[in-house]
C-alpha cells in the first residue's frame, strides 16, 4: 500500500523536478568522474628476501614479519629517508612513521618476505624498496653475549683482559679469562658489523642515487652541447654575409662623400646592400642558448657533488670499520686457535652470499663472524646455528619496476554511478516530502486561517 | 465503470437563449455528462448528501454573506467545476435560486462537462458588451439550475476591459438570483493571482485529498488572505472509511 502510494506521488510529482533530479544525478556522476585526473598516481614495487626461520628463531624467536618490523626501527627507516631525500621537511621520527605508512611487510610463504613500498614517483618506490631490502639483509643479530665495549677503543676492553691474563700464573685463571675476552671481542665485533651493514645500505641507496644523477647529467650535457653545436654552425654560417654587408655600408658611406644620391654607383651599392640584407634575412635565426637545461644540468652537477661529499665520509667510516674489523680478527685468531682447533668455518653457500657492489667488505666480515662464532669453545656449533654476522633475510628478488596501483582508479565509475543515484534519489525524497500531499481534514486545520468559517469534506464517488 | 452504465440514461432538458430574447429548448443525455455532476446520477449518492449537507450550511451561516461563492482551488484539476455544479445543484434542491456562473475564461469546462453543448452567448459576450446579461443564461429544468458559461476560451490579455464590466453584471446576477456560485480558475494561476486577491470574496476553496499538496495548499490560503470563508476536502478517503 505504502509502496503504491510512494509510486503514485512519484508519478505525480511535476515533470520538472524530476528532470531536476536526472540533472542532479548526472551532475554529481560527472563531478565524482571529473575528479579522476586529479587523483594521485600510486606505483608500487616489491623485492623478495628469503627467510632463515632457523636463525631469526635464535635472533629473537620472532617470524619473519616480526624481525623485519623490529629492524626496521625509527633511526633506521629515518636514515634511508634523509638517504633518499624523502619528506625533507619532516623529523626523524615523522620521516619513519611516513615511510612506515608506504610500506608493506608480508610474509607468504613463513620462508619468504616480501617488501612493498608504495609512491606516486615509479622511480622512487623502486629506490626505497631496495634501500629497504638491502638494509634487512644487511641486518645482523646482537651477539647473546651483549657486553658492551668502549666506544673510544674498541680494543681497550681486550687489553685490559690480556694483560690481567698475562699476570695471572693458574692455567684455569688464563682461560677463563681468554674465554672473557673473546666474548667481549665478539661483542665489540658485532656492534662493528652492524654499523658495517648500515653503512652498506646507505652507500647503495647513496650509490643508486648517483647513478640516476650521473645518467641525467650525462642526458643534459648531450642536449646542451647539441645545442651550442647547432647555434655555432648558424653564426659561421651568417659570418661572411655580414661581413660583406658591412664593407658594402662602408663603401657607400664613402661614396656619400664624393657623389650624389642620383649617381649610378651609389645606386649600385645600395642595390648591393639592399641584397645583402635580404639574404641575411633569409638564413634562420640564431638559436638562444638553452638556458632552462644548462640550469638544470648545474643543479644535477651540484647535487652529484653533494652526494658525493656525502658519500666520502661513510666510505672513510666504512674503511675505519674493516681496519677495526681486521685487528679484532687479527686478535680473535691469536685467541682462539689455541683454545679451538675447530675454528674453521664452514664457508658461505651461494644463497648466504651478500649481494652488491660492496660484497667483498661483507664477505671478509663474514669470514670474522664465522671464526668466532665456532670459537666459543663451550659447546659445539649445530648444523643450522644461527651465526652473528648473517641477516637471516637474503635478497632473492631485487625491487622490479613499479607497477601503478589503478584499484581507486577502477572502482570510480562505480563511485560516481552511486553518487549520481544517492543524490537524484536524495532528491525526489526531498520533493515528496516538500510537495506531500493533503491527507484528511485534519492536516488542513493545521494552517488555515482563522476566518475560515466552514471545513467540510465530500466522500469520493464509488462507482 | 461509471454511474451512468448502472444508472438508466435520462435526457435532461436545457433552455438555451439564442438572442433577441428568443430561447431553445436543448435535450442532453445524461451519459454525455460529467459522471461526478451527482444531478445527471443518482442523487442518492452519498456525495450529494454530503453537497446538500453544505448547502444546508451556507444557507444557515451569517458568514456567507453577500451571497456568492467564489469557488477556487490551489492547482487545476482540484475538482473545482464539479463541486460548483453538485454545490449549486444542492442549493437549487433547497428551494433556492441559483445562478451559477464560469469565470475561467482561458480553460472553459462547463461546456464540456455537459457534454460539448453548443450555447448561443456565453458569459464574455456579455461582459464585452455585445449581448445582454439575460441572453448569455440558460437554464436546466429539471433541476432549476441557471447557467451562464464561457462559449470560446479567451485569453488573460484581452480581458482586461471585460473584467471591469464584471462587479455591474454580477450585481444584475444577485439581483435576480438569492445564490451565485462562481467557478473560478486556480489561484495559483499566475494571471489570476492578482484578482483573487481583489474579488474573490468570499471564497471557497476546493482542495483534492491526496492530490492537492499542502505547499500549495498554504501558498493559496495566503494569497486569498481574509476572503478564504470555507474549504472543502474533494475525493475524501477518511469518510468512505467511516462509512
Amino acid at each position: 500500500m505504502q509502496i503504491a502510494f510512494v509510486v503514485a506521488r512519484l508519478n505525480a510529482l511535476p515533470l520538472r523536478h524530476k528532470l531536476l533530479a536526472c540533472a542532479i544525478s548526472l551532475a554529481a556522476a560527472t563531478g565524482c568522474l571529473a575528479l579522476t585526473p586529479w587523483l594521485p598516481h600510486a606505483y608500487a614495487s616489491s623485492a623478495w628476501l628469503a627467510f632463515d626461520a632457523t636463525a631469526g628463531a635464535q635472533a629473537g624467536g620472532k617470524s619473519a614479519t616480526a624481525l623485519a618490523e623490529s629492524i626496521l626501527s625509527d633511526d633506521a627507516l629515518g636514515s634511508v629517508a634523509r638517504q633518499l631525500n624523502l619528506f625533507p621537511k619532516d623529523s626523524t621520527n615523522r620521516q619513519a612513521d611516513r615511510l612506515r605508512s608506504h610500506l608493506a611487510i608480508a610474509s607468504q610463504p613463513a620462508s619468504k618476505l616480501r617488501v612493498t613500498w608504495s609512491d606516486a614517483e615509479p622511480a622512487q618506490a623502486k629506490a626505497v624498496t631496495d634501500a629497504v631490502a638491502n638494509l634487512l639483509a644487511s641486518w645482523v643479530s646482537p651477539t647473546s653475549a651483549g657486553l658492551e665495549a668502549s666506544d673510544s677503543d674498541p680494543l681497550a676492553p681486550a687489553k685490559t683482559a690480556t694483560a690481567a691474563a698475562a699476570s695471572q700464573s693458574a692455567p684455569q685463571t688464563e682461560n677463563a679469562q681468554t674465554a672473557q675476552e673473546i666474548a667481549q671481542l665478539s661483542a665489540r665485533h658485532q656492534t662493528l658489523l652492524s654499523e658495517e651493514g648500515q653503512l652498506l645500505a646507505q652507500l647503495d641507496v647513496a650509490d643508486h642515487r648517483l647513478e640516476e644523477l650521473e645518467t641525467e647529467q650525462h642526458r643534459l650535457a648531450g642536449i646542451v652541447q647539441q645545442a651550442k653545436t647547432e647555434r655555432q654552425a648558424q653564426i659561421t654560417a651568417r659570418q661572411p654575409l655580414e661581413t660583406k654587408l658591412v664593407a658594402a655600408k662602408k663603401n657607400l658611406d664613402d661614396m656619400r662623400a664624393r657623389y650624389t644620391e642620383a649617381y649610378p654607383d651609389m645606386q649600385t651599392a645600395k642595390d648591393r646592400i639592399a641584397e645583402l640584407e635580404t639574404q641575411v634575412a633569409a638564413l634562420p635565426a640564431v638559436k638562444p642558448l638553452p638556458e632552462a637545461d644548462q640550469a638544470r644540468l648545474d643543479a644535477v652537477a651540484k647535487e652529484i657533488g653533494q652526494t658525493r661529499s656525502e658519500r666520502t665520509p661513510m666510505l672513510q667510516r666504512l674503511e675505519d670499520d674493516q681496519t677495526l674489523d681486521k685487528t679484532l680478527r687479527d686478535r680473535l685468531e691469536v685467541l682462539e686457535l689455541p683454545a679451538s682447533p675447530a675454528a674453521q668455518g664452514v664457508a658461505p653457500t651461494a644463497s648466504q652470499r651478500p649481494h652488491g657492489k660492496h660484497r667483498r667488505r661483507v664477505q671478509s666480515a663474514g669470514t670474522v663472524a664465522r671464526a668466532r662464532s665456532a670459537s666459543v669453545g663451550t659447546k659445539p656449533p649445530l648444523a643450522h646455528t644461527f651465526r652473528p654476522g648473517r641477516s637471516p633475510f637474503q635478497i632473492l628478488d631485487h625491487a622490479g619496476a613499479a607497477q601503478p596501483i589503478e584499484f581507486m582508479r577502477s572502482l570510480l565509475p562505480w563511485l560516481a554511478l552511486a553518487a549520481g543515484l544517492l543524490t537524484g534519489i536524495l532528491y525526489l525524497a526531498f520533493a515528496l516530502w516538500w510537495f506531500r500531499v493533503v491527507q484528511g481534514v485534519a492536516a488542513l486545520e493545521k494552517f488555515v486561517p482563522d476566518e475560515v468559517a466552514y471545513i467540510g469534506a465530500i466522500p469520493r464517488m464509488v462507482r | 465503470m461509471t454511474t451512468q452504465l448502472l444508472m438508466p440514461e435520462r435526457r435532461l432538458s436545457l433552455d438555451i437563449p439564442t438572442g433577441r430574447g428568443l430561447r431553445k429548448v436543448v435535450e442532453v443525455s445524461s451519459k454525455n455528462i460529467h459522471p461526478a455532476l451527482v444531478f445527471a446520477g443518482d442523487t442518492l449518492l452519498p456525495a450529494a448528501a454530503h453537497y446538500q449537507e453544505v448547502a444546508d450550511n451556507l444557507i444557515r451561516g451569517d458568514w456567507w454573506n453577500p451571497r456568492r461563492v467564489f469557488v477556487t482551488s490551489p492547482a487545476a484539476g482540484d475538482g473545482k467545476t464539479c463541486t460548483a455544479f453538485n454545490l449549486a445543484w444542492a442549493l437549487s434542491s433547497r428551494n433556492q435560486s441559483v445562478l451559477l456562473l464560469e469565470l475561467n475564461f482561458a480553460r472553459p469546462q462547463f461546456r464540456t462537462v455537459l457534454g460539448d453543448l453548443r450555447i448561443w452567448h456565453g458569459i464574455e459576450c456579455a461582459l464585452r458588451g455585445s449581448t445582454k446579461p439575460a441572453d448569455c443564461v440558460f437554464s436546466m429544468e429539471a433541476c432549476g439550475l441557471n447557467v451562464c458559461a464561457v462559449r470560446d476560451a479567451t485569453p488573460f490579455s484581452h480581458l482586461k476591459q471585460p473584467l471591469l464590466r464584471l462587479h455591474a453584471f454580477l450585481d444584475w446576477c444577485s439581483e435576480r438570483h438569492d445564490w451565485l456560485i462562481l467557478d473560478c480558475p486556480s489561484v495559483l494561476s499566475r494571471e489570476w493571482n492578482h484578482w483573487h486577491r481583489e474579488n474573490a470574496s468570499p471564497a471557497l476553496m476546493v482542495v483534492r485529498e491526496q492530490q492537492s499538496t499542502l505547499v500549495d495548499t498554504r501558498k493559496a490560503s495566503k494569497i486569498l488572505g481574509e476572503n478564504l470563508k470555507g474549504l472543502l476536502l474533494n475525493d475524501s478517503v477518511a469518510n468512505i472509511t467511516a462509512q
